[in-house]
């Protein structure tokens, strides 16, 4: 056997790329290696974008990581897939080309996940093959032989356990080597198609200024995809490039011959050859796994909608019960912070501007901090578990009939988190209408920010404590469910006006099920508190600040109430302003002012009503939120905050574009301001109708 | 601390605190959405790689 080719170390510190099947395990260990904290999770499409970050080799010199979005193939088909495409073939502009690349193939499937490994190797880069999730394959029987496939490819092979952290140690090693071993690989290409490779690869290395090997790589994705636009990325191929292929095509075509499909059979035939030589399958379990036994009730018709349903109503169960006794906690500090400072203070308007604005913006925010962690920790539970995969299974029966694609459900499921990484995560829907329509509906799923307004109004609407818990679930679920219907509504619409297409199909992989990684979720929820309180004490505390300026001048007269200065202030100016628009709805001039800030983000909301209602309470005394929400009056002396008005407050909340990070997602995504515009006129102009005909009809009927 | 002072500190945070959210607004508008969090490279970042 002949010495094996040895790559030259990089002068630079080397940049390695992370690649493998979705839901591999890549984000994992790209965490493990970097020590970042990337989201993960145990369903494919987490990772839509390239990460970098750095690792050290055993002798400390920096390691750059490219966390790369998962693919199946090279032949990209999406947005996600067509970056680790791109960055491999040295595109991107923004990346440099990575010098090495570590794949990541899932052990116990091994046969498919080869098949991008196999790509790559045609890259000609020293490439690490990680075999991860070895612990599963053992458990389901399967033997693999890493040093015997090390052999055949001739490059390093890790067996791994990326969640447990096995294997890192070799995999730093192997990636610390100043020379990794170029592969051995090769395969023969089908006799009828091998000339027309060597030809294209020419032509691309010639007139498109290719290097060698990537020029052979592309030449062979061109063959293989049939879309020679999509393969050749924003970059249009050479006419000459372009007419060599179509002649191939022309005269393939005429002789009958499948040349992509031959291709493809190709490969998968080495990739089998390889796989009886180092898969032992004698001991593999055959019959259903746990996985299947569990499927079955789970992605069942009827069952799988009780088990969603269940998860939901514990979800909220939880929140309503276990966030209570923290809540008062917090809201009880806030309130004795602020009466601390008024006695501690002369009156004046810095006072009134750390107790009113400041806290009362901030506090009131901060006391929903138990409830925020209770629903990412319900979150974490599902995503490391692998039911979300299921979820989305059973959600595409539905889905499919409003013309969704399946794909879909993933970034819409994410927007009950937040909606800019659901937009963003509709880069791995192929289809450009269907990707249109999921980011223009995406925002209608209550994400977290609506979680404090609607508890809010939820602690206005059953202010006495003798209401049973589950009517209050019953109302959070219902706000959910409505976001839901009217996600699916509009894509129904949208699908047959304005973005008509055929109804798409939905290829899913269902992972196994994992138990959850208690310090994941933990990781999950103590980044998300902190997020949270990184908003409130920036965004709201300033808006807090800057509302109360706005609440405070100009002065009224001396010996004026609360309520007549914040009437005739600028805020109040701006609330008299929008009252007409906004009576129909039974909203008066102060909801109109936390409507008009909450512009900035939905919480703000609640702050906004902290601070008009603090300032307004003319007892010196600071009140719990909800209860001064309760003592609002209209000036004929009726109550503000009726049941009906709670209600459609929270209705106005689930339909209205009340985000402007939102709005720059959806113009970065569909690089135009037309489709945010469209965006924010038909979710304010629904919300607006479907209050209005709830509050009438409401009235109507004597509520 | 008697009133009069009060008035022109207030307005003082009032103005820092808009400066601070017209800042945050106009650097948001240069990288939307992911707020640094997402993980993508940063411009420090990528003009380390180029070196």
């Amino acid at each position: 056997m002949s010495e094996p080719v040895k790559s030259v170390a990089p002068v630079r510190a080397p940049i390695y790329a992370l690649v493998g099947n979705p839901n591999c395990g890549k984000s994992t260990l790209f965490n493990a290696l970097t020590g970042l904290k990337q989201k993960i999770g145990n369903y494919p499409g987490v990772t839509v974008e390239k990460k970098i970050g750095t690792a050290y080799s055993q002798h400390g010199q920096p390691l750059t990581i490219i966390d790369l979005p998962g693919a199946y193939s090279l032949a990209a088909r999406s947005p996600d897939e067509a970056v680790l495409r791109d960055v491999l073939l040295g595109r991107r502009a923004d990346t440099p080309m990575p010098d090495r690349i570590v794949c990541i193939a899932d052990a116990t499937n091994l046969e498919r996940n080869l098949y991008l490994v196999h790509q790559i190797l045609d890259l000609g880069r020293p490439v690490i093959l990680v075999l991860n999730m070895m612990d599963v394959a053992e458990r389901s029987g399967l033997v693999v032989r890493a040093a015997r496939m090390e052999k055949e490819l001739g490059i390093p092979v890790i067996p791994c356990e990326a969640v447990n952290g096995k294997g890192l140690v070799e995999l730093k090693l192997a990636m610390s080597r100043p020379d990794l071993p170029l592969s051995r690989h090769s395969w023969a290409i089908p006799a009828p198609i091998a000339p027309a490779v060597s030809e294209i690869a020419a032509s691309l290395a010639e007139n498109d200024q290719r290097a060698p090997l990537i020029a052979r790589a592309e030449a062979l994705l061109l063959l293989t995809d049939q879309d020679s636009v999509r393969v050749a990325g924003s970059r249009p191929l050479s006419a000459r490039t372009v007419e060599i292929l179509r002649s191939w095509e022309k005269r393939w075509e005429g002789q009958g011959t499948d040349w992509a499909g031959s291709l493809v059979n190709s490969r998968y035939e080495v990739i089998s050859e390889l796989c009886a030589h180092v898969i032992d399958r004698d001991g593999a379990k055959t019959g259903a796994s746990a996985s299947d036994r569990i499927d079955s009730v789970v992605t069942h018709p009827v069952w799988g909608w009780l088990v969603l349903g269940t998860i939901m109503a514990a979800l909220f169960l939880s929140i309503f019960t276990f966030a209570q006794v923290p809540m008062d906690w917090i809201g009880e500090r806030m309130a004795a912070l602020a009466d601390w400072v008024k006695r501690v203070m002369p009156a004046g308007d810095l006072r009134d501007l750390v107790t009113d604005g400041a806290i009362g913006g901030v506090g009131s925010v901060i006391t929903f901090l138990p409830q925020i962690l209770i629903l990412f920790f319900f979150i974490g539970l599902l995503e490391s578990t692998g039911y979300m995969a299921r979820a989305a299974f059973i959600m595409d029966r539905l889905m499919s009939r409003v013309g969704l694609n399946g794909k879909s459900f993933i970034p819409l499921l994410g927007s009950y988190a937040c909606a800019i990484p659901g937009i963003m995560a509709t880069r791995t829907i192929e289809d450009t209408k269907d990707r249109l329509v999921t980011i223009l509906v995406a925002p209608l799923m209550s994400c977290s920010a609506r979680l404090p307004v609607y508890l809010l109004l939820i602690a206005a609407l059953f202010p006495s404590t003798s209401v049973p818990i589950g009517a209050k679930v019953g109302i959070m679920i219902s706000m959910y469910a409505l976001g839901t219907l009217g996600a699916f509504g509009f894509a129904w619409l949208f699908k047959r006006t304005l973005l008509k297409g055929e109804p798409p199909l939905m290829i899913m992989e269902l992972p196994p099920y994992r138990l959850p990684k208690l310090r994941d979720v933990a990781l999950h929820m103590i980044e998300r508190a902190w997020l949270f309180l990184k908003r409130a004490g920036t965004i709201i505390l300033g808006i807090s600040i800057i509302l109360w300026f706005l609440t405070a001048y100009p002065k009224a007269p001396v010996g004026a109430t609360g309520s007549e200065q914040i009437a005739q202030s600028f805020a109040g100016m701006a609330g008299h302003a929008l009252e007409p628009v906004i009576k129909p709805l039974g909203f008066d001039w102060e909801i109109g002012i936390g409507l008009i800030t909450s512009f900035a983000a939905r919480e703000v909301f609640v702050s906004s009503m902290g601070v008009i209602f603090n300032a307004e309470s003319s007892d010196g005394n600071t009140a719990t939120l909800h209860d001064a929400l309760l003592s609002a009056k209209w000036p004929d002396g009726h109550a503000l905050f009726t049941p009906l008005v709670c209600i459609t407050l929270m209705v106005f909340y689930v339909f209205a574009m009340q985000c402007v990070s939102t709005l720059a997602v959806v113009r970065r995504e569909t690089n135009s301001w037309r489709w945010p515009a469209f965006q924010t006129l038909y979710m304010t102009g629904t919300a607006w109708l479907v209050c209005m005909i709830i509050y009438q009809t409401g009235r109507a009927l004597g509520f | 601390m008697t009133n009069d002072w009060q008035t022109p500190l207030a307005l003082l945070v009032v103005l820092v605190a808009a400066g601070l959210i017209l800042r945050s607004a106009l650097k948001k508008r240069k990288t939307p959405g992911c707020g640094s969090g997402c993980g993508c490279p940063t411009d420090k970042f990528k003009a380390g790689l180029k070196k």
